[in-house]
C-alpha cells in the first residue's frame, strides 16, 4: 500500500509543507507564497492543501504528519534561559509565554485542530523530529551520496545550534553538537541587526555588502565576541548580546565595542559598516571551514552535505568547496527552516520506518527544487482572457528566439514557467531575467525593478557546458548556493584611478565582460542550468547564446523588495505591473508593458 | 421594543467583551510578572550562587574544544512519537 508522509514546519519562521509518496518527494512549498506574507510563520494550511492536490490525495490518506521541531525541548530551553539571566528578560518573557501557553505547549492538540479544519477525519498520527535532525535529514537523504559527513549550522532549534553528523545509507548518526546561546547563525543575525537590516530575512545583504569593506574588525570580534577553537567549535561572550533575554539582538556594550551606534534602516551605509560586514563574514567563513575540516577528520569521508540557515551563506560554501578537505559538497536548496518540513518527512521515512535508500551517484532527489505549483498554458490563457489582457502566444522554438532577441536588446523579462521553486532562490521558474553584458543592468534592475539597495549583486545562470569558460568552478551548482570567481579570461583590468576607489564608489566599474553579475571582488553566485532539470530555461539560455555568443543570463527572484516570490500567474502579473519589467512571459504567452510592443518587430509571427 | 432590547444587549455584550479582554491582558501581565519575579528570579539567583551554568557562559582558554556529546535522545528513534 502506498505510504504518504506529510512534513511540516511552522510557528517560528518560514512555514512550509512537504509531501512524500513512498519516500519520493512529490511536492513542497512555503506558506508565504500563498499568503503573500514574507517568511509567514503561521500554520501552513495553503501549502498542505497544495501538496495534497499535487499528489491527488486527501489529508485522511496521509499516514503520518511529521513536525520539524520538539516544542517541549524548545520550551525547556526558554525556561533555562530565563533561569540563567533573570531578572533580565521580563519583556521577552511577557511576550513569549502567552503564545507558548496558548498554542505551542500543546502543539499536538493545536496541530490536530488545524488539520481537522482542513479536512482531516479522526486523530492525526503526529510525529516530532528534532530541529537539527530535520536539517540533517534534509541535507543527507535527498543528496547524491551514499555516505557523507553532514554539517548543520543555524540560529537555534531546541538547544542545538551547530551539529556534526555521519550519514550512511538510511541512517544518520549525530557526532557532536554545540548548544544555545552559542550560535553562528545568531551571531550573524546580530550583525545583520546592527547594520540596520532585518533579522531572519536580510542576512544575505550583509554577505553582499562584505566585499566592499576591509576585514579590519576581525581581531576585535574574535577577541571580545566569539572564542573559536582550532576545531571550529566556539562560544559567544554573552555580555555583548541581547538576543537571549531581550527583544533586541545587541546591547550598549556591543555598540561601544565598535564605537558606532546601530545603523538605522534609513541611514546611509558608511565605510565602517562595510568593514564590519566584511569582518563578520570572514569570521563566519573561518569557523565554518574549521568545522568542515574537523568533520572530515572525524568521518574520513570525501563528501559533505550542508543545511541550516548558515548553509545559505554561499560565499562560505564556496570557500568550503575550494579550500576545504572534501571532494564533493551538496547543499540542501531549502537549507533554512522551510527545508525542515522536508527533512522531518524524510527522517520519518528512512529513520523511523527504516526504509532502504537508493542513491544514483551524482544525482540528487530534489528534482531541481521545482516542487511547487505549476500552471498549464490553457489555465494561463484563461486568466489572461478573463483579465482582458493583450498578449501573444508563441510555440517553441520561436518563443526562445524572440525572448533572446528582446533580452539582447536590453529588455528585462519576467519569466514564469513550470513548477515553482522550493527554497529561497529563484532557479528559472519564477525569475526576472536580464542581459549580464550590459553595464547599467545592475543599477537598473536594483533600483527600477527590485526597488532595493544599489550595492546588491545579481546572480548569473549559465549553461552547464559553458560553466568553465566564464567561472572558476569545476562542478555543477544547480541551486545557486556556491560563489565562485569569474574566470581571468573574461575579467577586465581596472585603471589606476579605479583601483583607488573604496566602498560603494566601486559600484558601476565594469570588472568583466559580464559586469552585471561580477561582484566587486570578482565573484559571482553561480547557477548552472541543464536541460534535464529545467528544460525551458535551458532552451532560452541556448537561444540567447546562439544570438549573442553569451551563455549567461542575470537571474533574480520574481518579486519586489519585501514580498515573497510570485506563485500564480496573477501574482506574476501584479508584480509585472508594479515594476519596470518590460515583458512578462507566462508559459508560452508574452505580455509587453507597452501594449504596442507586443506587435513590435521581434514580437511578430505570433501564433494567436 | 424588541429591537431596542437587542440593541441594548448587543451594546452591553460588546462593552463586556472589551472589558473582558482588557481584564484578561491585565491578569496575564500581573500573573506572569509575579511568576517571573517571585519564582524565576529567586531560583535564577540561587543557581548563580551555586554556579550552575547550563548555558556554558564561560569561555575557557585551556580547553581545546567546545564540542558537546550528542544528547542520547538523538539516537533513540522511538522519540519521534513524543514532542520532547
Amino acid at each position: 500500500m502506498t505510504c504518504y508522509l506529510l512534513g511540516l514546519s511552522a510557528y517560528y519562521h518560514d512555514s512550509a509543507a512537504a509531501l512524500l509518496k513512498d519516500g519520493e518527494i512529490v511536492a513542497a512549498a512555503q506558506e508565504e507564497r500563498f499568503t503573500r506574507k514574507k517568511h509567514d510563520a503561521s500554520f501552513p494550511k495553503h501549502a498542505i492543501l497544495y501538496c495534497l492536490k499535487e499528489a491527488g490525495v486527501t489529508l485522511s490518506q496521509v499516514d503520518a504528519v511529521a513536525f520539524y521541531d520538539k516544542p517541549l525541548l524548545t520550551f525547556e530551553r526558554l525556561l533555562e534561559t530565563y533561569l540563567t539571566f533573570a531578572p533580565r528578560g521580563i519583556s521577552s518573557f511577557l511576550k513569549s509565554m502567552p503564545v507558548w501557553l496558548k498554542e505551542k505547549l500543546l502543539l499536538k492538540r493545536t496541530l490536530g485542530k488545524e488539520l481537522a479544519d482542513i479536512g482531516l477525519e479522526g486523530r492525526p498520527n503526529v510525529l516530532f523530529t528534532h530541529h537539527h535532525q530535520s536539517h540533517a535529514a534534509s541535507a543527507f537523504f535527498p543528496g547524491p551520496f551514499r555516505e557523507s559527513a553532514v554539517l548543520c549550522i543555524d540560529g537555534v532549534g531546541e538547544w542545538a545550534t551547530t551539529t556534526g553528523w555521519r550519514g550512511e545509507g538510511h541512517q544518520l548518526e549525530m557526532l557532536w553538537q554545540i548548544n544555545f546561546p552559542h550560535s553562528l547563525g545568531l551571531l550573524y543575525s546580530t550583525f545583520t541587526n546592527y547594520l540596520g537590516f532585518q533579522v531572519n530575512s536580510d542576512e544575505y545583504k550583509v554577505m553582499g555588502l562584505a566585499p566592499y569593506g576591509e576585514p579590519r574588525y576581525v581581531d576585535l570580534i574574535t577577541r571580545h565576541l566569539i572564542d573559536v577553537k582550532q576545531d571550529g567549535t566556539f562560544r559567544l561572550n554573552m555580555k555583548y548580546f541581547g538576543f537571549a533575554t531581550g527583544m533586541r539582538m545587541i546591547n550598549r556594550r556591543f555598540s561601544a565595542l565598535f564605537g558606532l551606534p546601530p545603523r538605522q534602516p534609513h541611514q546611509s551605509i558608511r565605510q565602517e559598516h562595510m568593514d564590519i560586514a566584511r569582518s563578520i563574514q570572514h569570521v563566519i567563513e573561518e569557523a565554518v571551514l574549521k568545522l568542515a575540516r574537523t568533520l572530515h577528520k572525524e568521518t574520513g569521508l570525501p563528501n559533505l552535505c550542508l543545511a541550516g540557515g548558515v548553509a545559505l551563506n554561499c560565499v562560505a560554501n564556496g570557500r568550503v568547496l575550494r579550500e576545504g578537505p572534501f571532494e564533493n559538497i551538496w547543499i540542501q536548496p531549502a537549507a533554512g527552516d522551510a527545508g525542515g518540513a522536508l527533512g522531518a518527512a524524510l527522517a520519518t521515512w528512512y529513520q523511523y520506518l527504516g526504509h532502504e535508500r537508493t542513491v544514483l551517484h551524482g544525482q540528487d532527489a530534489m528534482k531541481g527544487a521545482l516542487l511547487g505549483p505549476s500552471f498549464e498554458d490553457e489555465e494561463i490563457k484563461n486568466f489572461l482572457d478573463q483579465e482582458a489582457l493583450t498578449y501573444k502566444s508563441y510555440e517553441e522554438p520561436e518563443l526562445y528566439e524572440i525572448l533572446a532577441s528582446l533580452l539582447a536588446s536590453g529588455a528585462v523579462v519576467g519569466w514564469f514557467q513550470d513548477r515553482m521553486e522550493f527554497g529561497p532562490r529563484a532557479l528559472g521558474a519564477r525569475s526576472i531575467l536580464g542581459d549580464p553584458r550590459k553595464e547599467k543592468m545592475q543599477a537598473l534592475m536594483n533600483q527600477k525593478i527590485k526597488f532595493r539597495e544599489s550595492f546588491r549583486p545579481f546572480a548569473p545562470s549559465v549553461l552547464r557546458e559553458d560553466l568553465t569558460s566564464c567561472f572558476d568552478l569545476d562542478r555543477e551548482s544547480p541551486y545557486m548556493l556556491l560563489v565562485a570567481p569569474v574566470q581571468n579570461s573574461i575579467r577586465q583590468p581596472l585603471t589606476e584611478r579605479e583601483r583607488t576607489y573604496v566602498g560603494l564608489d566601486q559600484l558601476g566599474i565594469p570588472r568583466s565582460s559580464l559586469p552585471a553579475v561580477t561582484h566587486v571582488d570578482y565573484s559571482a553566485r553561480v547557477q548552472t542550468v541543464t536541460g534535464e532539470r529545467n528544460h525551458r530555461y535551458y532552451r532560452l539560455l541556448k537561444a540567447f547564446k546562439a544570438q549573442t555568443g553569451c551563455p549567461v543570463l542575470i537571474n533574480t527572484s520574481f518579486n519586489v523588495r519585501g514580498e515573497p516570490i510570485v506563485c500564480t500567474p496573477r501574482d506574476a502579473y501584479n508584480c509585472f505591473m508594479r515594476t519596470n519589467i518590460d515583458y512578462l512571459v507566462l508559459g508560452k504567452h508574452v505580455i509587453a508593458k507597452k501594449e504596442s510592443d507586443v506587435t513590435a518587430p521581434g514580437c511578430g509571427n505570433a501564433v494567436s | 421594543m424588541w429591537k431596542r432590547s437587542v440593541l441594548v444587549v448587543s451594546l452591553v455584550w460588546s462593552v463586556w467583551k472589551r472589558v473582558g479582554m482588557v481584564l484578561g491582558h491585565v491578569f496575564t501581565f500581573l500573573s506572569l510578572s509575579a511568576f517571573f519575579y517571585l519564582i524565576i528570579t529567586p531560583v535564577a539567583i540561587l543557581f548563580r550562587l551555586i554556579r550552575r551554568d547550563v548555558m556554558c557562559l564561560k569561555t575557557d582558554e585551556t580547553r581545546e574544544s567546545y564540542k558537546m556529546s550528542p544528547e542520547p535522545y538523538y539516537q533513540d528513534i522511538a522519540h519521534l512519537k513524543n514532542p520532547y
